[in-house]
């Protein structure tokens, strides 16, 4: 009996599969080698969050939150991007009010998105070749 | 086509770079703008320019305006100049600034050919690339001087008198203006049809 094919589709919070595939052509190799480079992107850019946010650098902040969001859009438009915008725009309008607690819901949504993305990833080396 | 991606994120940049590279485009990048003008400086075979908005040493408004600066005189004449395509994941009439705003209105009103909405849908991406393609293939009519040669040829028919080739050539004429009535008819239709 032939083994069924790798399922692509998970059941996840954030990591929209289905999208994400669409933006790589439908190419699961394109979508693996982002999802290899994304976590090492995604830990840099949260880090440049917090050291502005710390620093209170509205404009850093903004920056930095611009980066990332752009980064994630191919995987997710839920909450991670959400959370990246809200301190996108937050830092444009010159203040870091109130970024702690976002910056910390992000950093915690974030983890949530590698762990999908990286289950994924596994879940598709392991499965057998059709 | 060769297109060059400028972003100043490396992971989005990338990204862009691989897609269009699937499309079967030779690709080059840059992280920001400076280093963009660096590449448009030497190398004017480049034929589309794909940049981000927001970039930290230079937006791509900036960037497109420095480019108009580069010298483009090769020994045969003028290179044309690349087609710019902006990038942004702004959205007008959403949560983004309103100076962000004005910059994509700027982008559009100084000659950038399209702006793309981040996250890019790969096709229309794909289909505003080979819209460029198409637009930069079409070879340029020159209906000045073949209107001055046929004047001329008339001129000379009416100075000779010359009865017979004068109705081959008004005949001949007439049959290629009819071929290109019916070919504009068919187009506007199918323009108004759109």
């Amino acid at each position: 009996m032939l083994s069924s094919p790798p399922r692509l589709r998970t059941t996840t919070n954030y990591f929209d599969v289905e999208a994400a595939l669409d933006r790589c052509c439908g190419d699961v190799d394109f979508l693996a080698e982002m999802v290899d480079l994304l976590a090492s992107s995604v830990l840099t850019q949260m880090t440049a969050i917090e050291v502005a946010c710390a620093a209170r650098c509205p404009r850093e902040l903004g920056e930095a939150a611009h980066a990332l969001k752009g980064s994630i859009s191919t995987m997710t438009s839920s909450v991670p991007y959400e959370l990246a915008r809200d301190l996108e725009s937050l830092g444009k309008s010159g203040t870091c009010e109130g970024a702690d607690i976002v910056v910390s819901t992000l950093r915690a949504s974030l983890h949530q998105l590698l762990k999908e993305t990286q289950q994924w990833s596994a879940h598709r080396e392991s499965a057998p070749v059709p | 086509m060769k297109v060059l991606v400028v972003d100043d994120v490396g992971y989005t940049r990338h990204f862009h770079v691989r897609l269009l590279q699937k499309f079967g485009h030779d690709v080059l990048s840059a992280e920001g703008g400076a280093q963009a003008l660096k590449i448009l400086e030497r190398d004017l075979s480049v034929d589309i320019v794909l940049t981000d908005l927001m970039m930290r040493d230079m937006d791509g408004v900036e960037l497109y305006k420095n480019s108009l600066r580069i010298s483009r005189v090769l020994d045969g004449g003028q290179a044309t100049p690349p087609a710019f395509i902006l990038m942004t994941a702004l959205r007008p009439g959403g949560t983004s600034q309103q100076k962000d705003i004005e910059k994509l209105r700027i982008a559009k009103e100084i000659g950038f050919l399209d702006v793309l909405y981040k996250p890019i849908e790969p096709e229309l991406l794909k289909a505003t690339l080979d819209n460029v393609k198409f637009a930069r293939g079409k070879q340029v009519v020159d209906t000045v001087s073949t209107v001055r040669r046929i004047e001329e040829t008339v001129n000379q028919l009416i100075a000779q008198q010359d009865l017979d080739t004068s109705n081959t050539f008004m005949e001949s004429l007439r049959g290629q203006l009819e071929r290109l009535e019916d070919a504009t008819s068919k187009i506007e239709s199918v323009a108004a049809k759109r």
